[in-house]
């Protein structure tokens, strides 16, 4: 076994994932070569090292605010609040009643103002009803003036 | 939480039972943060992704449909933030940050365990070990991002390669081999030091 390959064994022979002809075979090259045996004693170090880290907590706090978030930011919907279809569809019949609305006083705007000549038209004929002043009809194409003779 | 137990478990936070979700946090907790907080090496950093896993499991647990265990699921969340964290972290304000040196006294205090492996009294010996601890913090967060995860999940969270590609996704040699890579880089910068 070379170096490389003896090296390339360190991951499964400290984790136990070496065959056991593998493992032999790395376990004669360590117990031959000192320079592997040191890398193979570094790696282990390193490892244990990593290993023996202390497991750091959160602040003390942290469930609290993690509950204060989920209050405010989680899904719009806290705990036991008004579910997120429940909102979609109060939405959606508010915007619904607005476009109706809206429709219905354009409607109005349009169609129910009548625009009353503030001078009589000319063509049009004017008599009383009552005490309300009527205008009309009108000719949709009325007769030309005659031309005056010279 | 054997697997009954579980189920019954999700259905309250389907429901979104405060009192589950209150569990599931104290549960959680302080193994998403430690993953997190040796990923970043910044506690407040740490406590702001912590914060939003638990968010996002909030958000999804209706997602949740039981074919892996659930904190498999939690800790897949946590992976995939904070392999997306600079995009995460990119929309939210900056916040001045703690220096690793800061936290590890604080939290001396706080932990009741001491040191890399073994319980440390005195205070140059507390002074020693708190100087290896930064050593091989710097050394993990000096480590590619990828091979990072691997090596935080393997040696700082103790799971198994099975955990690891249900968590990450990926295949058991792509784990295996960026953990030996990982271990490697960490071994060459840490080797000065551990003679």
């Amino acid at each position: 076994m070379d170096h490389e390959s003896a090296r390339a064994f360190f991951t499964g022979y400290h984790d136990s994932e070496l065959p056991d002809g593998d493992r032999r075979s790395l376990e004669e090259h360590l117990a031959a070569c000192p320079d592997c045996a040191a890398e193979w004693d570094a790696y282990r170090k390193a490892v244990e090292e990593v290993s023996g880290l202390r497991v750091i907590a959160p602040s003390e706090n942290f469930t609290r605010r993690v509950s204060m978030a989920i209050e405010m930011r989680g899904n719009r919907r806290g705990f036991g609040g008004l579910s997120l279809q429940g909102v979609r569809l109060a939405v959606l019949s508010l915007v619904l009643i607005m476009i109706l609305l809206m429709a219905y006083l354009t409607y109005l705007l349009l169609f129910s103002s009548p625009e009353v000549p503030k001078q009589p038209i000319e063509g049009a004929t004017k008599h009383t009803h009552g005490d309300v002043q009527v205008i009309g009809p009108i000719h949709a194409d009325p007769q030309p003036a005659p031309e005056k003779k010279q | 939480m054997d697997p009954s137990e579980e189920i019954q478990f999700v259905q309250s936070l389907k429901a979104r039972d405060k009192r589950a979700f209150e569990q599931l946090i104290t549960k959680f907790k302080t193994p998403i943060f430690n993953l997190l907080y040796r990923m970043t090496g910044v506690r407040e950093e740490a406590e702001d992704l912590a914060q939003e896993v638990f968010l996002t499991v909030y958000r999804k647990i209706e997602l949740f449909r039981g074919e892996s265990p659930l904190a498999t699921w939690i800790y897949r969340i946590a992976y995939n933030l904070c392999m997306n964290r600079r995009k995460y972290l990119g929309r939210r304000r900056e916040r001045d940050r703690q220096t690793f040196d800061e936290v590890v006294e604080r939290n001396i205090v706080e932990s009741g365990t001491m040191s890399t492996s073994s319980q440390v009294s005195r205070p140059d010996e507390m002074a020693e070990g708190l100087q290896m601890e930064r050593l091989i913090q710097e050394a993990i967060t000096a480590l590619d991002e990828e091979q990072r995860v691997i090596l935080v999940l393997r040696d700082v969270q103790n799971m198994s390669y099975e955990s690891i590609s249900d968590i990450t996704g990926l295949p058991a040699g792509t784990v295996k081999s960026r953990l030996h890579r990982a271990r490697m880089a960490l071994k060459e910068r840490l080797a000065p030091y551990l003679r």
